[in-house]
């Protein structure tokens, strides 16, 4: 059975500015953290979310946490009126290697179902759409072309407009083959993405970093409309 | 499985759009085209006998019909004429009100009473006639 002693401790900025009168000194941390987050409880009793507090002088202890890391104590001493910088070196968890190996390959894995198929896919798309439009274009100056056959009224005319039939004609047709097998590609890898993907969904979960702070339990807020305080749990 | 669906509806659709020309396969019916593969081009309107100056002539009128001329109507179409065997003419066939064009080709009389007449087009660049037919009619 816990001990508990409520108390609203101090109201943000107030209860700063009441430690930063006398006999009190400035500490700075700084926390060697990939993730910039870092936990800090000073003496059991302060909690800190944030790098800089102003403390009575003295010997005060920190343990300092961040999500992944192991929570590492220091102690230093704050001297009156003066700023003391305390480099916190943090050690990386086995719990944060494991989720960082188990994440790789799930990453991998995602990469495999939807991101390589999915690229495929888009690039094969893009490419069968490029083709379509330009076989319609060819299409319309072709239809063009043998509108200008039947008009021609000379045989120079003529030779003219045939021959610019079979060019336009021919690329309609090797953009028409490009069309259709570029379609057919991005329709199959269409089907492979959604079927890869289902699958990976079905057979994977994505893990997570327990990142709960161990001063969760100590601390709680409470938030009204007309005012705000922090709960703190000894024992 | 929706997401599939509608891409093969949309492929199939697009595809539609996509489908060989048969314009182009039917490219080949301008009466000035060396690969002319339509029907007979022109038909023998008329044939009669007149007279001129105590001698006897006949005159063999021809059409081509405005679906056989080109669509940019030029005013004469050079047509080269054989009949039967009198030495072959050339005729500008001029368009007519209705758009076909009418032309013919006169011989002197030599008793016959049915006429062949191979009529192609003229083509002055080439020097000779293209796309050459027959048609028979009798007086």
């Amino acid at each position: 059975m816990h001990l508990r002693k409520t108390f609203f401790a101090f109201l943000s900025f107030l209860s700063i500015s009441a430690f930063s009168q006398g006999n009190t000194g400035t500490v700075k941390f700084l926390v060697e953290v990939d993730n910039g987050y870092f936990e800090i409880l000073i003496d059991d009793t302060l909690y800190l979310k944030n790098y800089k507090t102003t403390l009575e002088a003295g010997q005060h202890s920190a343990k300092v946490w961040s999500p992944g890391y192991i929570t590492t104590e220091v102690s230093f001493e704050i001297k009156a009126n003066e700023t003391v910088e305390q480099f916190v070196e943090m050690a990386i968890s086995n719990e944060r290697q494991v989720y960082e190996k188990e994440y790789s390959a799930y990453r991998m894995k995602f990469h495999k179902s939807l991101t390589i198929p999915g690229s495929v896919t888009l690039a094969t798309a893009i490419t069968s759409g490029t083709f379509m439009i330009l076989a319609y274009d060819r299409k319309i100056q072709t239809l063009k072309d043998v509108d200008l056959y039947h008009a021609a009224p000379n045989l120079e005319q003529v030779e003219l407009h045939k021959s610019r039939i079979a060019i336009n004609n021919s690329k309609y047709n090797r953009y028409r083959a490009g069309y259709y097998i570029t379609g057919g590609l991005s329709i199959l890898s269409l089907a492979t993405t959604i079927y890869t993907y289902t699958k990976f969904k079905k057979n994977n979960i994505e893990p997570t970093l327990n990142s709960e702070s161990p001063f969760k339990d100590r601390f709680s807020w409470s938030v009204s409309p007309v005012s705000f305080g922090l709960t703190y749990r000894i024992g | 499985m929706k997401r599939l669906l509608f891409a093969l509806i949309g492929f199939a659709l697009l595809s539609s759009c996509l489908k060989k020309l048969p314009e182009v396969e039917s490219a080949n019916t301008n009466i000035f085209d060396t690969a002319y593969a339509g029907e007979r081009w022109f038909v023998v309107e008329d044939v009669y006998l007149y007279t001129t100056n105590n001698t006897q002539y006949v005159e063999v009128e021809y059409k081509i019909p405005q679906s056989f001329a080109p669509d940019l109507s030029p005013t004469g179409i050079m047509v080269e004429g054989n009949c039967n065997d009198y030495d072959s003419q050339l005729d500008s066939a001029i368009i007519g009100s209705d758009g076909s064009y009418y032309g013919g080709f006169n011989y002197q009389y030599d008793g016959s009473t049915n006429f062949c007449l191979e009529a192609g087009v003229f083509i002055r660049e080439l020097d000779y006639s293209i796309n050459k037919f027959t048609e028979c009619a009798d007086l």
